[in-house]
C-alpha cells in the first residue's frame, strides 16, 4: 500500500483511533495493533506474500536464537552461514532468477526456462534488516528480545517496504525501553507535518517532473534519436523526480514512525548539495550506504589494505549495489560508474583542492564548483538507472556527451522549464526537512548532520514550530497533496 | 528538551498541550478546505453535466478516466465512442451533432488501454439500455505485452461492473468521493473553468480553446518528402514501414464485443487513419486480417451487427501534407492525432450520414469507408493488398490521379 494513496490515508484514519483505544488499555494491545496493521498494510497488495514475510521472520528469529545459543561453536558458524545463504537465496530467487536465466540463455545459448516471478514488495528491505540482525547476533551484539519485539522490528509499516533499513540496535532498544504506548499530540503534530511535507514532495514536486522524464525516456526507448537538449532534459527531469520521490518517501516514513512514538534513522539529507561523490553517498539513501559499507565494503577489504584493494572493494560494493536496485545490466553499469567515481575520488583526494581551505569567497566558489560537478555526474549516471535497457542508455549517453542525435524532431514540451529554477532552488539553497524539524528530533542520528546557516526569513517560514503559521503551512501542504493524489506514479523505491 | 519522544516532564506536558491546540487547528483548517472544495466541485459538476458543455467536457485532456464513466451514465448516449486519444480528439460531440439526432458521447481517454476500454464498455452497458451503436477504435485494443494494463487515474471502484463484468457494490460512494474530494475533481474543475472562462468571458471559440483543434504544421515534419517519395513516387524503402506490428489485439476486444452483442448493441470497429507524413505506412495489413477474421468469428454468435472500417491507408485524409503541400493541417493535430473534421468524415462513413463540408473537394476512392465485413475473405485480402500496396507506391493510375486532384478547402477550423 503506497503512502501516497487514498487507500493509505483511509488506513491511517482507521488505525489512529483503533490504536488510540488499544494503547489506553496497555502496551501489549498497542503493540499487537501495530503489528496487525503492518501485516494488513503489507498484505493489501498481494495477501499471499504475507506467507513469505511471516515465514522469513520466523526462520530468522529462530536461527538467531540458535546462533546466540551456539555462538563461538562450529555449529553456530554453520547455522549463521546457512541463514545468510537462505536470506540471499530468497532475494536471489525472487529478484534475480529471471535475469540470471536470461543472461545465461543469451550469453551461452542455453534454453533455460525463464521463471516469471512477481517480486514481493519490500523483500530487499526486510531481508537486509534480518541479514544485519543475524550478523550482529553472530558478533554477540544483540540483547535478548521477545519474539513480538522482533516481529515489530521487521514489520513496523513505516519502514517495511522501502526503508529506511533499520538496524536491531536502533529499534529493539526503543521497544525494550518503551512503557507508555499512548498516542501523544506532541508526536502526532510534528509527525503529521513531516508526513505532509513528504506527501507534498511526492505528489506535487516529483510527479510534476515525472511525465517529462517518462515521455523522453519512452521516446528514446522507442528508437527516436533525442537531441542533446532533450537527452539532458530527460536526465535532469528524472534527477528531480527520483530526488523528490525518495526524499518524500523518507519524510513520510519518519513522520509516520514518530506519530506512534518511534524514531527511524535519517535516510536522506540534501544529496544534491553534496560537494563530491563520497559526500553524495553519505546523503543519498543513507541507511543503504551504511548497510553496504558495513556488510560489503568493509568485509571486502575497505580502505585499510592499500589503494588497489580499496578500489576493488569500491567497485565490487557499488556494482553489487547497482544490481540490488534492479536485475538488469543497466543497473550494474550505473553501480559500476559510481564505483569508478568513488575510486577516482579516493585516488585523487590527496591532490584535489580542499573545499574548506581559503577565504570565504574562495571556499564558496570551490564548494559551488564541486557541487555542480557532482550534480552533473549524478544526473548523467541516472540515465543508466532510468533507461529500460543498455541500448537506450547508450543512445542517450551519446546524445549527452557527443551531442549526437541532432536529427531529433522531438518537440519537447517546454511546460517544465519555468519550474526548473524552483527545483534547483529547493535542492541547492533551501533547508531540508531534517533541518526544518531538527528541534523535534524525529529521526535517529539527525544531530550528526550539521545544521547549515540560512537566512532568517527562510528559518521563520520553514522551520516547524508549535505556531499557527507552521500548522497553516502543514494544512496547505496536506490539502494540496490530497488533491494532487490523482494520476500518481508509484514510488520508485518500492520496486527494489 | 526531552531526548525521547515518550519522556515525560513539565516541559513535555506544556508541549503536549500546545500540540493538542495545533492538532485542533490543523483539523479545522483541513475540514474547512474540504468543505469549500466539496461545494465548488459540486457546482462545477452541475455545469459540466449540461449538454451545451459536452464538447468542452468530452474533449478535455486529463481526468477523463474518472469523469467520463460518471458523465456517460448520466447522459445515457445512444451512440458512444470508445478508444484512446486518437478517438478522443477526433469526435467532437458538437460537430457530430450536425450529423445525427441521436445522443452521442465520446468516451475515449488519453492512452486508453484494451483493459480500460473493455471495463468502460461493460460499465456503461450495465446502466444504459438506450445504447444503440458502439464505435470501437480497434487500435486502442492493440498493445505490446510490456504495456501497462491500466494507467494511473483509472479507478475501477467507480465502474458499475467488476473485472468479470458483474455488478459491483460501493459504486455510489466511490463516485461521490471522486466528484467531491478527489484530486481528479479539482484538476477537472480547474481545466473546465479555464476553458469556460476563455469561451464565456474572453469570447474565444472552441477551436481556440480545445486542444483537439490544434493543427499540424507539415512544414515542420521532416519525413514528408520521404513519405512522398515512397508512397507516390514508389522509391524503395530501406527500412520496414508499419504502424506498430508488435502490437497485438488483446482478448479484451472480444470480451467487449461479446458484451455489446449480448446487449443487442450494434458495433462499428474502425482503424485510426494515421497521417502518412511520418512515413509510417502499414503495407502488410496483417493486423487488419487478424481483426477481420476475429470479427467474422464473433459475428457468427452475435445478434447485432458488427461492421469494420479501415481508414488507415494512403487516401485523401491521411495523405494531407504529403500529396499536396500545406502548412496548416485540417485533418491532424501537430502530434498526429486526427482532428474533429477527420472524425466527422469517419462518423459519416460509419453511420451513412451525408459527408460534412470538410470533405468538399476531397476525391475519395469509390470504396472509401466501406464496411469491410460486407466483403468475403478473399475480397478483403484483395482490398487490403491494394491499399497496402500504396505504401510502396503501387497505385492504380485512376486512384493516384484522383488523390492528386483532391483539394482540401480550409473551412477555418
Amino acid at each position: 500500500m503506497p503512502f501516497a494513496s487514498y487507500a493509505f490515508l483511509a488506513f491511517m484514519a482507521v488505525l489512529l483511533p483503533v490504536y488510540y483505544l488499544a494503547a489506553r488499555s496497555g502496551a501489549r494491545a498497542a503493540r499487537l495493533v501495530l503489528i496487525g496493521a503492518s501485516l494488513v498494510f503489507y498484505g493489501y497488495w498481494i495477501p499471499g506474500y504475507l506467507v513469505i514475510l511471516v515465514g522469513s521472520i520466523v526462520v530468522n528469529y529462530t536461527l538467531g536464537e540458535i546462533v546466540r545459543a551456539r555462538r563461538g561453536t562450529a555449529a553456530g558458524q554453520l547455522l549463521f552461514a546457512l541463514g545468510i545463504a537462505a536470506n540471499l537465496g530468497l532475494i536471489g530467487w525472487y529478484k534475480y532468477a529471471a535475469f540470471i536465466a536470461e543472461s545465461i540463455n543469451s550469453l551461452l545459448g542455453f534454453g533455460l526456462d525463464v521463471p516469471h516471478v512477481l517480486l514481493p514488495i519490500g523483500i530487499s528491505f526486510f531481508t537486509f534488516q534480518q541479514v544485519g540482525y543475524l550478523v550482529d547476533m553472530s558478533k554477540g551484539q544483540v540483547e535478548r528480545s521477545r519474539f513480538l519485539d522482533y516481529v515489530f522490528f521487521i514489520v513496523f509499516f513505516p519502514q517495511l517496504i522501502a526503508g529506511p533499513i533499520v538496524t536491531q540496535a536502533e529499534m529493539l532498544p526503543q521497544l525494550r525501553a518503551r512503557t507508555d504506548w499512548r498516542l501523544r499530540a506532541a508526536n502526532l503534530m510534528p509527525g503529521i507535518a513531516l508526513f505532509s511535507a513528504g506527501l507534498f514532495k511526492k505528489t506535487v514536486l516529483s510527479d510534476m517532473a515525472a511525465p517529462y522524464a517518462d515521455k523522453l525516456f519512452s521516446l528514446a526507448a522507442s528508437g527516436t534519436h533525442l537531441g542533446p537538449v532533450d537527452a539532458w532534459m530527460a536526465a535532469i527531469c528524472y534527477a528531480f523526480q527520483i530526488y523528490f520521490d525518495f526524499s518524500g518517501y523518507s519524510d513520510m516514513a519518519i513522520g509516520l514512525g514518530f506519530m506512534f512514538g518511534f524514531r527511524l534513522p535519517i535516510n536522506f539529507h540534501s544529496p544534491y548539495k553534496a560537494a563530491g561523490i563520497r559526500d553524495f553517498w553519505r546523503r543519498w539513501h543513507i541507511t543503504l550506504s551504511r548497510f553496504l559499507r558495513d556488510y560489503l565494503y568493509i568485509p571486502l577489504g575497505g580502505s585499510r589494505h592499500g589503494m588497489p584493494r580499496t578500489v576493488l572493494a569500491l567497485l565490487g560494493t557499488m556494482t553489487l549495489g547497482g544490481l540490488w536496485h534492479g536485475a538488469g545490466a543497466n543497473f550494474v553499469i550505473w553501480g559500476f560508474l559510481h564505483g569508478l567515481a568513488l575510486s577516482a575520488a579516493h585516488l585523487f583526494r590527496p591532490i584535489m583542492p580542499k573545499v574548506g581551505e581559503g577565504g570565504p569567497l574562495v571556499r564558496a566558489i570551490k564548494r559551488a564548483a564541486y557541487v555542480l560537478v557532482t550534480f552533473i555526474f549524478v544526473t548523467f549516471s541516472w540515465v543508466w538507472f532510468r533507461a529500460p535497457d543498455v541500448g537506450t542508455a547508450l543512445a542517450m549517453t551519446r546524445s549527452m556527451v557527443f551531442a549526437a542525435g541532432t536529427t531529433s524532431f522531438v518537440t519537447f514540451d517546454s511546460g517544465i522549464y519555468p519550474y526548473l529554477p524552483l527545483y534547483f532552488l529547493i535542492v541547492w539553497a533551501l533547508p531540508n526537512t531534517n533541518e526544518n524539524f531538527r528541534a523535534h528530533r524525529m529521526a535517529l542520528h539527525v544531530e550528526m548532520y550539521a545544521e547549515r546557516r540560512y537566512l532568517w526569513l527562510l528559518r521563520e517560514l520553514l522551520v516547524f514550530r508549535y505556531l499557527k503559521r507552521s500548522v497553516v503551512v502543514t494544512a496547505i501542504a496536506f490539502t494540496v497533496s490530497w488533491f494532487a493524489l490523482s494520476n500518481l506514479s508509484p514510488f520508485i523505491y518500492f520496486q527494489f | 528538551m526531552s531526548t525521547h519522544p515518550n519522556h515525560s516532564s513539565r516541559e513535555d506536558e506544556e508541549r503536549e498541550s500546545r500540540a493538542r491546540r495545533m492538532l485542533r487547528l490543523f483539523a479545522l483548517l483541513v475540514g474547512v478546505t474540504w468543505g469549500v472544495a466539496i461545494l465548488t466541485n459540486l457546482a462545477v459538476w452541475h455545469l459540466a453535466a449540461q449538454p451545451r458543455y459536452q464538447s468542452n467536457v468530452q474533449m478535455t485532456v486529463g481526468w477523463a478516466r474518472i469523469m467520463k464513466p460518471i458523465l456517460a451514465d448520466a447522459y445515457k448516449p445512444q451512440i458512444e465512442v470508445f478508444g484512446r486519444s486518437w478517438a478522443r480528439d477526433a469526435f467532437d460531440p458538437e460537430t457530430i451533432g450536425g450529423l445525427t439526432v441521436k445522443r452521442f458521447f465520446n468516451h475515449a481517454v488519453s492512452g486508453g488501454t484494451a483493459y480500460e476500454n473493455r471495463r468502460f464498455v461493460q460499465s456503461q452497458l450495465a446502466v444504459n439500455p438506450d445504447l444503440q451503436l458502439a464505435i470501437l477504435n480497434v487500435n486502442s485494443f492493440r498493445q505490446r505485452l510490456d504495456e501497462p494494463v491500466a494507467h494511473p487515474g483509472f479507478d475501477p471502484s467507480i465502474l458499475n461492473t467488476d473485472a468479470e463484468g458483474r455488478p459491483q457494490n460501493g459504486v455510489s460512494a466511490a463516485r461521490a468521493f471522486a466528484i467531491t474530494l478527489s484530486g481528479a475533481s479539482v484538476g477537472f474543475d480547474i481545466k473546465f473553468a479555464d476553458i469556460l472562462y476563455r469561451q464565456e468571458v474572453l469570447g474565444q471559440s472552441r477551436f481556440e480553446t480545445l486542444a483537439s483543434y490544434d493543427r499540424m504544421d507539415y512544414a515542420k515534419r521532416p519525413k514528408v518528402s520521404a513519405a512522398r517519395a515512397h508512397i507516390i513516387d514508389g522509391a524503395a524503402r530501406t527500412t520496414a514501414a508499419s504502424n506498430g506490428d508488435e502490437n497485438r489485439l488483446q482478448p479484451d476486444f472480444a470480451i467487449a464485443v461479446k458484451a455489446l452483442c449480448d446487449a443487442h448493441v450494434d458495433i462499428a470497429v474502425y482503424e485510426t487513419p494515421f497521417s502518412m507524413s511520418s512515413d509510417q505506412c502499414d503495407a502488410t495489413k496483417s493486423q487488419g486480417l487478424e481483426t477481420y477474421d476475429l470479427i467474422r468469428s464473433l459475428q457468427a454468435h452475435c445478434a447485432s451487427r458488427i461492421s469494420y472500417y479501415d481508414f488507415n491507408y494512403p487516401n485523401a485524409i491521411t495523405m494531407e501534407g504529403v500529396s499536396r503541400p500545406t502548412d496548416k493541417g485540417i485533418f491532424y493535430r501537430s502530434d498526429g492525432h486526427p482532428r474533429p473534421p477527420t472524425g466527422q468524415i469517419m462518423f459519416a462513413a460509419i453511420t451513412g450520414s451525408a459527408m460534412p463540408r470538410q470533405a468538399d473537394g476531397l476525391q475519395f476512392d469509390p470504396d472509401f469507408g466501406i464496411d469491410l465485413m460486407t466483403l468475403d475473405r478473399d475480397a478483403y485480402r484483395a482490398w487490403a493488398a491494394d491499399k497496402g500496396g500504396r505504401c510502396m507506391g503501387k497505385w492504380r493510375p485512376d486512384d493516384l490521379q484522383r488523390l492528386l486532384q483532391s483539394t482540401d478547402s480550409d473551412p477555418g477550423q
